[in-house]
């Protein structure tokens, strides 16, 4: 009897700790460039896996069964085997927690069947670890993302309090949210009075404000159907609205009157103030924007101005050729005053787009601009792929097994305006580099 | 969840090949002793020697880069092979010096024995069978207790 029979190789292997570090290391890095940057994560491809994971069970299961009718047990077959449903064990083992079972069924066959468990438990250490990659990064990228939406909740539910006293704002809130309903409307020869007749009181029906339009067939069904849902919708919020109302009389009339009054006007002062400086502020700063543009398209007028002038050897080509000038000198004042005090662009970004305009190279400095004035969103693709190819895996089978280990997450980083995507780019690739482009941008 | 926890996880997962294979190590190495001792009902190998040596499984656990792996031997490897497969009829022959003694004898002999042959009791299979059921679900509590 051969003494290798006595023996049992257990293999841990552990593939997920060097992910979760690289994703906490980019973290970091894009933390580090700007505490404002803003990581989402999009789990949704691998959640769209684990909704069918019964039937993957199931496939798995199944797979493992065929085997276990053929005949041939030998190690291509467990190879293949493994190429085919590697991805299914992986998930199951991550997320469902039964990659034990999973793999123990492996075990149970590939030891009856002349395979030494050395090599079957070398093959299905990384199947595991790549379920505990995947099943980690979706478990606590989703419980990130519940974070911030919680955040976010609370964020608008504190606004909220911050707001309370301010029934014009809800209630002119309220009348945006049927914005859409009053376009339709209107498309649909309905009148705004009617419209807020119906949704406001009992004295219309629905007939009698359909009757009221113009439109027929789909799109009135259509408005029909919109106008009832808004109606109960409005009686809703309508109800809250009373509320708040009879809430704040209560305290007015706690507060005694007058004083109730008027720190309740105060208030309501502020609010519009702060309201309005908030539009305001929106408004100059997309104004600025505009201004910079049209002093881009000024300098290249008064460039053509000149050349054409001094081309055709016209007498006010000095006079052109100083208009030229002026018009870049406004330029790179609107640039500078625009990154500082707007923008707020790195200085250093400000002093790059300063220099093209300075070397001419003006289209170049407007997209410059333009890429720092929008928003950034970069998709990176992770995906968690097989590591070296284990000790005992038939040197002619091909590695990694066909079909396996497809799962990926894909995450989303948003950087707010005036930074580089370069900067991310270059970390991205960086890291993909190092990681053998097991990362890659979308 | 913080960055700083994801570092902590990453940590903790690092380590948890050498942990979960020690602790699958120990556990195998039990099921043997439990498997020895239902086979020859006080865990020692009669007919081998004076006493009969006793039948354990030792572990030797090697750690390289992120893979731990836990070689497991039945020793002695002689008398687990025989438990596991059987021994053929043979012929015992005394060593110079020596008697010959064992179950079934009346008295110590001489003279060659003939053995009749034993058939096999499985018994490192069925630890193989055991460990293949509770090793992978040692290792994916562990796991889990990480995770969780």
């Amino acid at each position: 009897v051969a003494r290798e029979e006595i023996r049992i190789d257990i293999t841990t292997e552990d593939d997920a700790s060097r992910v979760l570090e690289d994703v906490a290391e980019q973290a970091d890095r894009v933390d580090a460039a700007d505490p404002n940057v803003e990581v989402t994560a999009d789990t949704s491809s691998a959640q769209a896996d684990l909704t069918d994971l019964g039937a993957k069970a199931d496939r798995a299961a199944a797979d493992v069964a065929k085997v276990g009718d053929s005949s041939d047990q030998s190690r291509s077959v467990l190879a293949n085997l493994v190429g085919n449903s590697a991805q299914d064990l992986g998930e199951l083992g991550g997320v469902a927690g039964t990659a034990g079972v999973a793999i123990g069924q492996l075990a149970e066959y590939a030891t009856d069947g002349n395979i030494s468990l050395r090599g079957l438990v070398a093959t299905a250490g990384p199947m595991l670890a790549i379920g505990v990659a995947v099943s980690f990064i979706t478990k606590h990228m989703a419980e990130a993302k519940q974070e911030a939406e919680e955040l976010k909740k609370l964020n608008a539910e504190l606004a909220e309090s911050l707001r309370a006293g301010d029934v014009e704002a809800a209630a002119e809130k309220m009348a945006d949210g049927y914005g859409d309903l009053i376009d339709q409307a209107e498309a649909a020869g309905v009148s705004v009075q009617d419209l807020t007749r119906f949704l406001t009181t009992q004295d219309m029906t629905l007939q009698e404000l359909l009757a009221t339009g113009t439109a027929t067939g789909d799109e009135m069904v259509a408005l029909a159907l919109n106008v009832t849902q808004a109606k109960d919708s409005f009686a809703d919020q309508s109800g809250a609205l009373a509320t708040n109302v009879a809430r704040q009389q209560e305290i007015q009339e706690a507060l005694g009157g007058t004083a109730g009054a008027a720190s309740d006007g105060a208030a309501a002062t502020r609010d519009l103030t702060a309201a309005y400086d908030e539009l305001t502020g929106r408004l100059s700063d997309d104004a600025a924007y505009l201004d910079v543009q049209d002093s881009f398209d000024d300098v290249e007028q008064a460039a053509r101005e000149a050349f054409a002038a001094a081309a055709a050897g016209e007498g006010d080509a000095e006079q052109a050729a100083r208009d030229h000038q002026r018009a870049v000198i406004d330029l790179k004042q609107q640039v500078a005053d625009y990154s500082a005090t707007v923008a707020e662009i790195p200085p250093q970004q400000a002093t790059e787009i300063l220099a093209m305009i300075d070397r001419g190279q003006f289209a170049a400095a407007e997209a410059a601009l333009a890429q720092l004035e929008r928003n950034r969103v970069a998709h990176l693709r992770l995906e968690v792929a097989y590591p070296n190819r284990p000790v005992g895996y038939p040197p002619n089978a091909p590695w990694p097994p066909t079909g396996a280990a497809a799962s990926s997450t894909v995450v989303n980083v948003t950087m707010p305006r005036g930074m580089r995507g370069r900067d991310v780019a270059a970390a991205l690739e960086g890291y993909s580099r190092r990681n053998g482009g097991r990362l890659a941008r979308r | 969840v913080a960055r700083h926890r994801l570092h902590e996880l990453a940590d903790e997962l690092a380590e948890l090949p050498a942990r979960a294979t020690a602790r699958a190590a120990d556990r195998v190495a039990e099921l043997a002793a439990d498997e020895a001792r239902r086979a020859t009902g006080d865990g020692r190998m009669s007919g081998m020697g004076r006493r009969g040596p006793q039948l354990r499984a030792v572990a030797a656990i090697r750690t390289r880069g992120r893979s731990t792996t836990a070689e497991i031997r039945g020793v002695p490897a002689g008398a687990w092979a025989i438990l596991q497969s059987g021994a053929v009829a043979h012929v015992i022959v005394a060593r110079r010096g020596r008697v010959l003694s064992g179950p079934g004898m009346r008295h110590p002999v001489r003279a060659p024995v003939r053995h009749p042959g034993a058939r096999g009791k499985r018994t490192w299979g069925r630890v193989l069978a055991q460990a293949r059921a509770e090793v992978p679900e040692l290792v994916a509590d562990d796991v889990a207790d990480i995770v969780r």
